[in-house]
């Protein structure tokens, strides 16, 4: 039996007490990939963000690698999140550091390498997905797909024991699409057990072990991708 | 007027030595205290945090001429007895640390909240966050304002002749007291504050390329 990465049980999440994701539980095991999908506004991006805890859960359970995470004290969060690779919408970079020093800083800060080692490995990721040569520039001289792709490195040379993306392709031009594409169906490929919330079908129709569909905070599907019960999902 | 300014180069030079010395002082001051503030600020609780707002309603909500007069001439009753220098650089400093945290305050609110939010969820500990993602872009973003406030200092400073302090202003009335040259001996006061004005927006100017992000120097102007 496959052992569960992380588990949701009964998980209500909102903001100011009013609940934006309701009772959802799901189970994702390793290397497997669950694809998010659901309408604005369905409660997926808050719902990974509800799974790091930058928003605190209501009611219910969050099991990662055995440990409740919602019972855990602040202090201990980070450690945990490090675990989780996040990917933000649009490539969150912090633009007053260059590609690599965005690689290397939760390598220096969060996993506690020292700086030789941490710049070693920032680069041995940014070659492993030809980003090497991107390596001493700043996001501000990226293109959205670029920044978007440093993000998932960023994530990856982690090593998480989960990934975490929320809407990569969203907000792109086509060719950057393409970029970010191509490396979701890479990393797909290399067996990392993930979380991706997207609207695109074809994505989820491709990556996808398993499907979750949203809709008004709510899970309505679980199963494998079924492209009536996808299209069904964003209809009024 | 040229003769007025070399019959008084010397007190004039000297003024205004006593002049910078103050300013920079009192904004080293000031920036110590907005630096305490704001980190309260950010890892502070409801208590801490009045302490600041308390702190900074009162050096703002008050004027800064009171606040001189208050120490320089309050203070020996409870047996604190100060120099003329030491008490406009204590008194003015303490006024600049609560307008310094005003401008940190901004400069940090203008850092998007994205950033913070990816900085924990990649793992980062607040005090991270804090060094590594908040600090370095608002230093950046307060550049301006900060330059703005050692200016505005500059000139405040002038209102240490009133206890009697031998900076600029007043070197200007000493020169009008001995003369009676009195447009002259300010109009040449005035000229040196703008001058010394300018030089510090200069230097603002050149501190702003020198720690510019690459991709925004088109924003500066």
């Amino acid at each position: 039996m496959r052992n569960e990465v992380l588990k949701l049980i009964d998980v209500t999440s909102g903001y100011s007490g009013k609940p934006i994701v309701m009772d959802v539980s799901f189970t994702v095991f390793e290397g497997e990939k669950v694809v998010v999908i659901g309408p604005n506004g369905s409660g997926k991006s808050t719902l990974l963000k509800t799974v790091l805890r930058l928003i605190e859960p209501i009611k219910g359970s969050i099991i990662f690698r055995g440990i409740d995470i919602v019972r855990l004290p602040k202090s201990e969060l980070p450690r945990i999140r490090v675990r989780m690779g996040y990917v933000p919408q649009e490539g969150v970079l912090f633009p007053h550091m260059k590609v690599v020093d965005n690689v290397a800083l939760p390598l220096r800060l969060a996993l506690g390498m020292s700086k030789a080692e941490a710049y070693k490995k920032a680069l041995e990721y940014l070659k492993l997905f030809d980003m090497h040569e991107l390596a001493y520039r700043y996001p501000a001289q990226l293109s959205g797909g670029q920044r978007q792709r440093v993000a998932i490195v960023r994530a990856l040379a982690l090593e998480p024991d989960l990934l975490l993306l929320d809407e990569p392709t969203s907000n792109l031009d086509p060719s950057s699409r393409r970029e970010v594409v191509e490396v979701l169906y890479n990393i797909a490929k290399m067996g990392k057990s993930m979380v991706l919330v997207t609207h695109e079908l074809e994505i989820a129709s491709k990556v996808s072990d398993k499907v979750i569909a949203m809709k008004s905070g709510r899970v309505v599907y679980e199963g494998p991708f079924n492209e009536s019960i996808a299209k069904d999902v964003y209809e009024t | 007027m040229i003769d007025l300014i070399l019959q008084y180069k010397n007190f004039l030079v000297q003024g205004a030595l006593i002049t910078i010395t103050i300013t920079a002082l009192s904004f080293s001051l000031g920036f110590l205290i907005s630096s305490i503030l704001t980190l309260i600020r950010f890892f502070g609780e409801r208590v801490t945090n009045a302490f600041t707002k308390i702190y900074i309603d009162v050096f703002r909500g008050t004027p800064l001429l009171v606040q001189l007069l208050l120490i320089y001439f309050g203070f020996p009753s409870i047996g604190i007895n100060l120099d003329a220098f030491t008490a406009s650089v204590i008194a003015i400093g303490l006024n600049s640390g609560a307008y310094q945290a005003e401008i940190m305050r901004t400069a940090i609110k203008g850092i998007p909240e994205d950033q913070i939010i990816v900085a924990k969820a990649l793992g980062l500990r607040d005090s991270h966050i804090y060094l590594h993602i908040v600090m370095p872009q608002a230093l950046r973003n307060a550049i301006p304002g900060l330059v703005n406030e050692f200016v505005t200092l500059l000139k405040e400073s002038s209102l240490a002749s009133v206890i009697g302090l031998a900076e600029l202003t007043r070197v200007g009335e000493y020169m009008m007291s001995a003369t009676f040259r009195a447009l002259e001996a300010f109009t040449i006061v005035a000229l040196i504050y703008l001058l010394l004005s300018y030089a510090f927006y200069f230097m603002s100017r050149s501190i702003e390329k020198r720690f510019a992000i690459p991709g925004f120097e088109r924003w500066i102007r």
